[in-house]
């Protein structure tokens, strides 16, 4: 078995050697081949998994979230008759069910929601009818293997001791920061990664590395700030972290990209 | 002499919260005495803090829930929804 680790979002998932993990845009997805990664993918092994995290710093209940969710799916499949039921895996707690989809369609689609703090997972399983026998006890069998574990080894950290998220490379702060005038103090870090789950990653690792979390100002969130800032001490050392997305836009929402960026500064020089 | 069956806690009150420790520094650590057994939500009792304000709970570092029971020796931290503007 093969442990797959989202170090942002902190969950993990044990899917059988023979498997593959694949990140579909803003989720990640499990199937027995990679051809099966293609909804319409009709061969024996078809069938997947999808996981995607969500940032619910407003704690919201999960009702009105699963509303949404399942209100987007049955829309976008012409469903019928969606229910609920409550699901429970560890101390996550949420609702699923399979969607019953119209008589034309061969697919058979379940879902659900977890939600843990302030992390909310939707999971969606698809696969043909005729392959169900083979395919749901291995679906069901990894999504039960879900665990969020409290520390994630090997998270790299920059010269001042700031964690890191994977697959961040870093860049010129005024390529990010064009206005600023002081870009020695600054360090910048460019990624693909959504806002939501960069929050949930330094919410869970800037204590760990031992910094105090001073401020947290959240995005989207009740401030007009437009990002998501952290200010972190330690010692007479204090640390200006945003996470900024990437563009702008109306539609901006939890899973746009994001780059990071922090500032430097004493808090002895006054 | 200490009592044995209480147990002593560091507490971390961060941004807003800190009106409720004398409105000392952002994170400057406190000690504080409960009996054995008790959990987060008494802290937060104890402290005269309205729940919906303590929004983040840490326990050594790890994110946890209001009803997680502490033992002798952690460190609590303790923030609000919004810290900052």
């Amino acid at each position: 078995m093969t442990v797959f680790r989202h170090i942002l979002w902190g969950y993990e998932l044990t899917y059988p050697d023979n498997w593959t993990h694949q990140r579909v845009q803003d989720a990640d997805a499990f199937a027995a081949v990679v051809e099966a990664l293609d909804p319409y993918y009709l061969g024996e092994d078809a069938g997947q998994l999808l996981v995607r995290g969500e940032w619910n710093w407003a704690r919201q209940s999960i009702e009105p979230l699963w509303n949404r969710h399942i209100g987007m799916l049955a829309g976008m499949l012409g469903a019928k008759e969606v229910g609920s039921a409550p699901w429970k895996i560890g101390e996550a707690t949420g609702l699923e069910v399979e969607i019953v989809l119209p008589k034309k369609d061969n697919q058979r689609l379940w879902t659900g929601i977890l939600m843990r703090d302030f992390r909310v997972l939707h999971f969606m399983v698809t696969h043909p009818k005729e392959v169900r026998e083979q395919f749901e006890p291995v679906a069901t069998k990894l999504i039960s293997s879900l665990r969020f574990p409290a520390r994630i080894l090997g998270i790299k950290v920059s010269r001042e001791g700031v964690p890191l998220p994977p697959g961040y490379t870093a860049v010129d702060p005024k390529s990010i920061l064009p206005d600023i005038s002081d870009p020695e103090q600054w360090r910048a870090y460019s990624g693909a990664d959504g806002i939501g789950a960069l929050q949930a990653f330094y919410l869970r690792e800037i204590p760990i590395h031992n910094w105090d979390i001073a401020e947290y100002v959240p995005f989207p969130g009740s401030s007009d700030l437009g990002f998501a800032r952290f200010q972190l001490r330690r010692d007479n050392k204090q640390i200006t972290l945003g996470i900024m997305p990437g563009e702008i836009s109306e539609k901006m929402i939890s899973s746009s990209p994001a780059n990071v960026v922090f500032k430097m500064s004493d808090l002895d020089a006054g | 002499m200490l009592d044995e069956t209480n147990m002593h806690i560091t507490v971390k009150l961060f941004a807003t919260l800190v009106r409720f420790n004398n409105g000392s520094k952002s994170g400057k650590p406190f000690e504080i005495e409960l009996p054995d057994g008790s959990l987060v939500k008494d802290l937060i009792d104890l402290l005269k803090i309205p729940p919906q304000e303590t929004h983040v709970v840490f326990i050594n570092n790890i994110i946890e829930e209001h009803d997680s029971k502490l033992k002798d020796g952690d460190v609590v931290g303790l923030f609000p929804p919004v810290g900052g503007g």
